[in-house]
């Protein structure tokens, strides 16, 4: 399988029509997108653009897309989810690099997230960074929380997939290869076989994806389907980094939930790759889920840990989650799982602590074999941000007292990205 | 130019030249300028700083009274200075404990940056290195200047330091590595240099291989709680129902919040056979509660509860239900509520308790 991402970089950004891109400026028309995403969610939606280093913060954030589509006649994507089923991972795929989608919406239960686009507040996460295409949505009357996050579902894959339609004549900047069967480096063929030639064995690394199945608004997608009676199954990376797993996480603090754009990019995927053939061989993806009853996610681990172990023959695993508390129980059960099968674990996570950092994480679970465990910082230190020009997405919302306009003082959960759980963060901690 | 830190200095009888043993019981007093090893702090601080005052105070003084550190703080009320430095205290365990108690009080009280030194095995480290900047010393005097050089050093530190740590600050101004202090017990955010993903892979490798490698989140220690002993006999047994499920009576009069709850809410089931869909909802942030909004009983089970109650299984029902949401709590938080709640059940003479869980 091998997946080709034709990459676009997005330098700039602007208001104008019709939507295209040229030099790396991509210009967008706001109305005309508004109108296409009205009609296909059936919700209020308008558009606004937000470029970094503006005095900008974007409020009630609820999920972040980069914006895809296929290198075929149809250019559908999000397989199952936004598209017709089918294989996700290979083929070549344009990406508008530097840009995301914003999904924004207010409504009683939904929990929305802050992001800066300036300042000390936007170092914090990767999303600082970026281009916004954001979309400022309202329910129709009467809407509850499920039908209107499915919704604003809609919206925001149908965005990312027009934005990136709209761009795909344009020449990529940089055609990035995904291909298990290369090395790194790139060569074919060359991939060390086991103690070959009396070279050391490279340790075979497969990576185990937990995705949240707890409720219609606290969950991901995979291929559109939902992981709640699910027996955890063998991905191909590229499958991950294609589209086939949209985050649906629409109630649950940002700082707990992994968003879109995160597993378009995912870091431990990316990371494993690039040591592919020269450090590790990269054994495989299993896609497991946290479902809610606890003989479920006894089950759930022990399924996972016998495909890594027996099928993909992982010498270690890297195990990530979603959610809070609950997802702490599920990750220890991996963990505990696996090593019980003699595949060596690493687990990412985040710490609930309190704001002075004073105290032990709150883990309602502990398995003595997570002696491995990294960091993504503690949720619940305070950030500190000052008074901006401009917000999109609303001046309150329900978790942050006061006008959005600010000045802030926020605890970092609020900030999406900033605590990611798959490690797309260089937020770390310090014991002091 | 920037002005120069106005410090204080802490010393016991010894090293502030009042006496030996038999001048330990002297109460603290006020000396102007620096005195002692203070004369070493000055020529550490150069231009940077200027001792403006030392407290000494006898070992035993301060060690058998409480009361020494409020003392000690009502001297220098009506003193202005940025800093204050206690000993450094080497191995002695009496003036460990004054100098770290006064540090720990000073920054409490007056907020400035507080530094002692102390040999690792000082007992007063393990008491205090949580509230106070000790920097690691030897183990005698002898080793005095390495000591002040380390405390001055870590001091002129903090005073330049707009926030003591933080994760916006650039880094950190002060780590125990680079400078030499016991740390805090206290995790704080930095933004690396590599993402959380690379640092995973890697120590996955380190793992797999059998090279060395550090976690980053500590596992803490599995607290025990002794479950009470059964009872013995249920007929006569009068029992609670307790959750840590959020359900409060609809609107959620007194505010119980849905997640990181500190405090419980105590509500009356007298009367009642079951409870009313509608009438009560739960505030839970870490579930999905429509199941228990349609049906509250079946988070707290009263309807079942009223049965058994009837056929005599168990004597009878206490009739207040006591409830938190367990989403996200404080281990110390959960520690209290659990100690109010069960100090109300004793009271009541409530024999065992139903404890749904989410």
């Amino acid at each position: 399988m091998r997946l080709e991402l034709l990459v676009h970089r997005i330098r700039d950004l602007r208001a104008g029509a019709p939507t295209r891109l040229g030099g790396g400026v991509l210009t967008v028309d706001t109305a005309a997108l508004g109108e296409a995403l009205r009609a296909a969610a059936g919700i209020e939606v308008r558009v606004e653009l937000a470029r970094p280093g503006e005095s900008v913060r974007l409020s009630n954030v609820l999920d972040l897309i980069e914006p895809r589509c296929k290198d075929d006649a149809g250019g559908a994507y999000f397989a199952g989810f936004h598209a017709p089923l089918q294989v996700a991972g290979s083929g070549g795929t344009h990406v508008l690099e530097g840009l995301a989608v914003v999904e924004t919406g207010a409504l009683r239960g939904l929990i929305g997230g802050v992001i800066d686009l300036s300042g000390a507040a936007a170092r914090l996460t990767p999303f600082g960074s970026l281009h916004h295409v954001v979309l400022e949505t309202a329910p129709r009357a009467g809407m509850d929380k499920t039908s209107y996050a499915a919704a604003i579902r809609r919206a925001g894959l149908e965005a990312a997939c027009l934005l990136a339609r709209a761009c795909r004549s344009a020449a990529p900047d940089e055609r990035r290869t995904y291909d298990l069967s290369l090395t790194a480096e790139g060569s074919a063929s060359s991939l060390p076989a086991a103690g070959a030639d009396g070279a050391p064995r490279l340790p075979r690394i497969a990576y185990v994806c937990m995705l949240h199945a707890l409720g219609d608004t606290r969950e991901s997608y995979l291929y559109g389907q939902r992981v709640r009676d699910f027996t955890p199954t063998l991905l191909h990376p590229n499958e991950v980094l294609d589209g086939a797993v949209v985050s649906h996480h629409y109630d649950i603090s940002p700082g707990m939930k992994n968003t879109t754009y995160t597993f378009q990019n995912h870091p431990v995927i990316r990371d494993l790759y690039a040591r592919h053939g020269r450090d590790l061989i990269f054994a495989g993806v299993v896609a497991a889920n946290q479902p809610v009853r606890l003989e479920d996610k006894e089950c759930s681990a022990f399924m996972t840990a016998r495909l890594s172990a027996h099928l993909l023959r992982a010498d270690g695993v890297i195990i990530t989650k979603e959610g809070a508390g609950a997802g702490d129980y599920d990750l220890m059960r991996q963990c505990q799982a696996h090593e019980a099968m003699g595949v060596r674990t690493v687990l990412i996570d985040n710490e609930q602590i309190n704001a002075s950092g004073i105290g032990e994480m709150p883990l309602i679970d502990v398995t003595p074999y997570a002696e491995a465990m990294v960091s993504t910082g503690n949720v619940e230190e305070l950030v500190h941000l000052p008074e901006v020009a401009r917000v999109l997405g609303g001046d309150t919302m329900v978790n942050v007292p006061g006008s959005l306009r600010g000045p802030l003082r926020l605890e970092s959960i609020v900030i999406p990205g900033a605590n990611s759980t798959l490690g797309l963060t260089s937020m770390a901690t310090a014991h002091v | 130019m920037v002005e120069p830190l106005r410090v204080v200095h802490y010393l016991n009888q010894f090293f502030g030249q009042i006496g030996g043993e038999e001048k330990a019981d002297a109460a603290p007093r006020l000396h102007q300028g620096p005195l002692g090893p203070g004369l070493l702090l000055q020529e550490r601080l150069g231009e940077r700083g200027r001792v403006v005052a030392t407290v000494i105070c006898g070992d035993n003084y301060a060690a058998e009274r409480q009361e020494t550190a409020g003392e000690v703080l009502a001297l220098l009320r009506g003193l202005e200075f940025d800093a204050f430095v206690a000993g450094p205290a080497f191995n002695a365990g009496r003036y460990g404990l004054a100098c770290g108690s006064l540090c720990a009080a000073v920054r409490e009280a007056r907020g400035v940056p507080c530094v002692t030194g102390m040999f690792a095995e000082n007992p007063a480290v393990e008491q205090f290195r949580r509230r106070a900047y000790i920097v690691r010393s030897g183990s005698t005097a002898r080793e005095m200047a390495q000591a002040m050089e380390a405390v001055t050093a870590l001091l002129l530190k903090l005073a330049a330091a707009p926030d003591e740590t933080g994760v916006q600050a650039g880094g950190l101004a002060v780590s125990p590595e680079a400078d030499g202090y016991f740390p805090q017990g206290r995790t704080v955010n930095v933004v690396g240099d590599r993402l959380a993903a690379a640092r995973a892979v890697e120590m996955l490798l380190a793992r797999v291989q059998g090279r060395p490698f550090h976690t980053e989140i500590p596992l803490p220690a599995p607290g025990r709680v002794p479950p009470a002993p059964a009872l013995r006999e249920l007929r006569g047994a009068c029992l609670a129902l307790v959750t840590e499920g959020g359900l409060v009576p609809a609107g959620n009069p007194d505010g119980l919040v849905g997640a990181r709850a500190s405090s419980y809410r105590a509500y009356s089931i007298a009367g009642l056979g079951s409870l009313r869909a509608g009438a009560y909802e739960s505030v839970h942030r870490g579930f999905d509660t429509s199941a228990v909004n349609a049906d509250p009983n079946r988070i707290v089970p009263l309807d079942a509860a009223r049965q058994l109650e009837a056929e005599g299984v168990f004597g009878k029902l206490h009739e207040t239900y006591y409830v938190t949401s367990g989403c996200a709590t404080w281990i110390e938080s959960s520690q209290a509520m659990a100690a109010g709640i069960a100090a109300e059940l004793r009271r009541n003479g409530v024999d065992g308790v139903i404890l749904t869980a989410t």
